[in-house]
């Protein structure tokens, strides 16, 4: 009877879950192995749509393009968001104001954000070549010039997402006993020795979840460049999502979009394996 | 026992759902009931004050339901609902990009017996009809009945225009007075905030190089549709001279993708630009004074590219007649209140529509009497093939980017927006 009723509360969500969640997925699965126009009938094309996509250049050159955003953004991302929490560490006046203030880019709308930036990288009256005048720098055409277009983006996108990352690391400096540090001090050790001898080991955990995640993100990333550049300038910007999207969307081709999606996921699973390998090597296991 | 109960539960709540999904009967009280879908949010109440009500009025025993669908979700929406075989409604507005996705479908109903019945071809701008026949082919079943349609414009800014001491462009215009006309409206500010450009081109969107191209010789597609033409001669010439506008005269400023259409015009900054002329729309709120104009004559004539929106009856509709009554209701307009605003001010294509005070005289205030009358000049062409959207965003569009640019020669260019459309129009001539 318990168990009953336990399954009748359940019902909602493992409706919700195969209807929405795990139907999808087996149903995109199928699809990636026909030719599916929407509104045709499906028909099996074994690996055709496989065969296809890693034949074409086009495949390869985005997937390259996500990777170049990837290694350009997550380094940068963790680096800036660690930062930031070691800076909000300290028990300074308005802590919480800057905590809030570097966490609003968070909550802000990514299309909004992307519009703003869009304006504040104009190669002509953009504030961003402004301020680089002033210094004596010319900048870019940042988003018109295929060179600079997807690390303007990466750019961007640290602003938007490091005070996530930030509110992580903060979470983990907490945890971290301060009779370590006071120990180490007392030794005489100097603050960049406590940070790479206590603070870094002891966060290693916390930076490999934020390091996984923060993965994921960037291969996914998509309202970027959807707004900011469409893909281009040319298509120096298309990423697998917004490949992935259009293909489905634009394009109406399901079938081509479902295996770009599973090789998509494949290539996500493979990275974050690789990290989850590497793992043993730097994380510290208390 | 407890397992199957569960099942049979689910059972029960997923039917549940899809009874809650089902559709309305048709006929309700006596009286026919009809769903129009249709994605001009923003001008919903119109649709319902200047549209509907009248037509409920005047046809008592119709009932009209209305669902207004974001513009961004519409496709997505209609397309789905055409794949799961549940159309979302009896009458629905088919924009001419994803016409022929649902054509190919059937998800409309051919409405040429209608037409004919109720109708005079004398009374609309029939050159506009071929892009709404299955498979784009001027003899084929009309699929949905065309109501506005988009014509190319040269839209400019008078306040530049009067600074600089330039004649306002007029239907005489040639693309060498285009030409002309830029390189006096550029100016030489060395400060960019400063710098006001001739010309605004389109960057591969088939908002203005389309028209441009084919105005000036060249041709995008054969004229069966099924193959490149980017590399014959003319087309190579006109797309050279179009590039040259910016590399070699300095009328024009560099592609931006990062700007939205037409957006330096819209800040002031550039005196000319050739666009789709909904974009009027945009202007209401300028602080210049602007116009529109015919776009310029080449060594074809005027050419431009059919577009728009048409009503079609679904498939699954079980009162077509009355369904029909809607379409031409919406499409002629009898009240003409509202003509101005239903389709985002494009012009109506029913001929006693575009010729209306209501229409001429609309907000934003221009010279419409200009882009109507080219319909009586200009050369309508179409580029909408089976994965047209896949060969211009991979191939038209970043490689026009690249030429106008400077980082591909024409010549390059060209060759690779060449092997692209035939590359996506063979995949979709061979047998699946």
């Amino acid at each position: 009877m318990k168990s009953r009723t336990a399954y009748l509360y359940l019902l909602p969500v493992l409706i919700g879950f195969v209807v929405f969640t795990l139907g999808p997925v087996l149903a995109s699965f199928y699809l990636s192995f026909t030719h599916y126009e929407i509104g045709a009938k499906p028909v099996f094309i074994g690996l055709g749509n496989y065969r296809e996509l890693l034949q074409s250049h086009l495949f390869w050159q985005v997937t390259g393009q996500t990777f170049y955003y990837a290694l350009l953004y997550v380094p940068a991302s963790v680096a800036a968001s660690l930062g930031l929490a070691l800076l909000l560490e300290k028990k300074i006046r308005g802590l919480v104001f800057f905590r809030t203030v570097y966490f609003l880019p968070v909550v802000t709308s990514m299309v909004a954000a992307a519009i703003i930036w869009g304006w504040l990288y104009n190669g002509d009256i953009g504030l961003l070549n402004y301020l680089l005048s002033i210094i004596g720098i010319s900048g870019p055409k940042w988003l018109q010039d295929p060179k600079w277009a997807l690390p303007a983006i990466a750019i961007m996108s640290v602003w938007k997402n490091a005070g996530y990352n930030m509110m992580i690391f903060l979470a983990g400096l907490a945890n971290i006993p301060n009779d370590y540090h006071e120990a180490a001090r007392l030794d005489g050790a100097s603050a960049w020795e406590r940070f790479r001898k206590i603070t870094l080991p002891l966060l290693s955990p916390v930076m490999f979840f934020v390091l996984v995640i923060t993965t994921i993100g960037a291969f996914q990333v998509f309202e970027q460049t959807y707004v900011m550049t469409n893909g281009g300038p040319g298509t120096s910007t298309l990423t697998l999502s917004y490949y992935i999207w259009q293909t489905a969307f634009e394009f109406f081709n399901l079938g081509s979009s479902s295996a770009l999606s599973y090789l998509f996921f494949l290539i996500v699973l493979l990275f974050t394996a690789l990290q989850f390998r590497a793992r043993k090597r730097w994380v510290y296991q208390a | 026992m407890k397992v199957p109960r569960l099942f049979f539960l689910f059972g029960v709540c997923c039917l549940a759902v899809l009874i809650g999904c089902g559709s309305k009967e048709s006929i309700q009280n006596g009286k026919v009931h009809l769903k129009l879908v249709h994605f001009y949010l923003d001008q919903k109440d119109t649709w319902q004050h200047d549209v509907v009500e009248p037509f409920m009025k005047a046809h008592p025993n119709i009932e009209v339901e209305v669902e207004a669908v974001p513009f961004g979700l519409y496709t997505t929406k209609i397309l789905s609902s055409a794949a799961s075989g549940t159309p979302m409604g009896d009458v629905i507005v088919i924009d001419d990009w994803f016409g022929q996705e649902l054509f190919r479908r059937n998800y409309t109903i051919p409405l040429d017996s209608f037409y004919h019945r109720d109708l005079n071809p004398d009374d609309f701008f029939t050159q506009f009809f071929t892009v709404w026949r299955k498979g784009n082919n001027a003899n084929a079943p009309l699929m949905a009945m065309p109501a506005a349609g988009g014509v190319t414009a040269l839209f400019y800014n008078k306040d530049l225009f009067d600074k600089a001491n330039v004649k306002y462009p007029d239907s005489t215009w040639t693309y060498s007075d285009l030409l002309t006309a830029a390189k006096k409206l550029t100016n030489n500010a060395s400060n960019p905030r400063d710098k006001t450009w001739g010309l605004l081109l389109d960057d591969g969107l088939f908002t203005g190089v389309d028209t441009y191209i084919y105005s000036n010789g060249g041709k995008i597609l054969s004229d069966d549709k099924t193959h490149s033409a980017m590399m014959e001669p003319q087309t190579i010439a006109a797309v050279q001279s179009y590039v040259d506008l910016i590399q070699k005269e300095h009328v024009a400023p560099p592609p931006d993708p990062s700007q939205l259409l037409g957006q330096r015009f819209m800040l002031g900054h550039a005196a000319m630009m050739l666009h789709i002329d909904v974009a009027k729309t945009e202007l209401k709120h300028a602080t210049f004074r602007w116009d529109v104009a015919a776009p310029p004559k080449g060594v074809a004539g005027l050419m431009d590219r059919q577009n728009g929106q048409a009503f079609g009856i679904t498939q699954t509709c079980e009162q077509p007649d009355s369904a029909w009554q809607l379409v031409k209701w919406v499409v002629t307009l009898p009240s003409k209140t509202g003509v101005n605003d239903l389709f985002n001010s494009a012009m109506p294509l029913y001929k006693p529509l575009a010729h209306s005070t209501e229409f001429l005289d609309g907000e934003p205030n221009c010279n419409r009497q200009a882009l109507v009358a080219i319909n009586n000049t200009g050369h309508v062409f179409t580029l909408i093939t089976p994965g047209w959207q896949e060969w211009r965003d991979h191939g038209f569009t970043p490689n026009m980017q690249d030429m106008l640019a400077g980082r591909k020669s024409v010549q390059e260019g060209c060759a690779a927006i060449d092997r692209k459309i035939n590359e996506v129009l063979a995949r979709y001539r061979a047998p699946q």
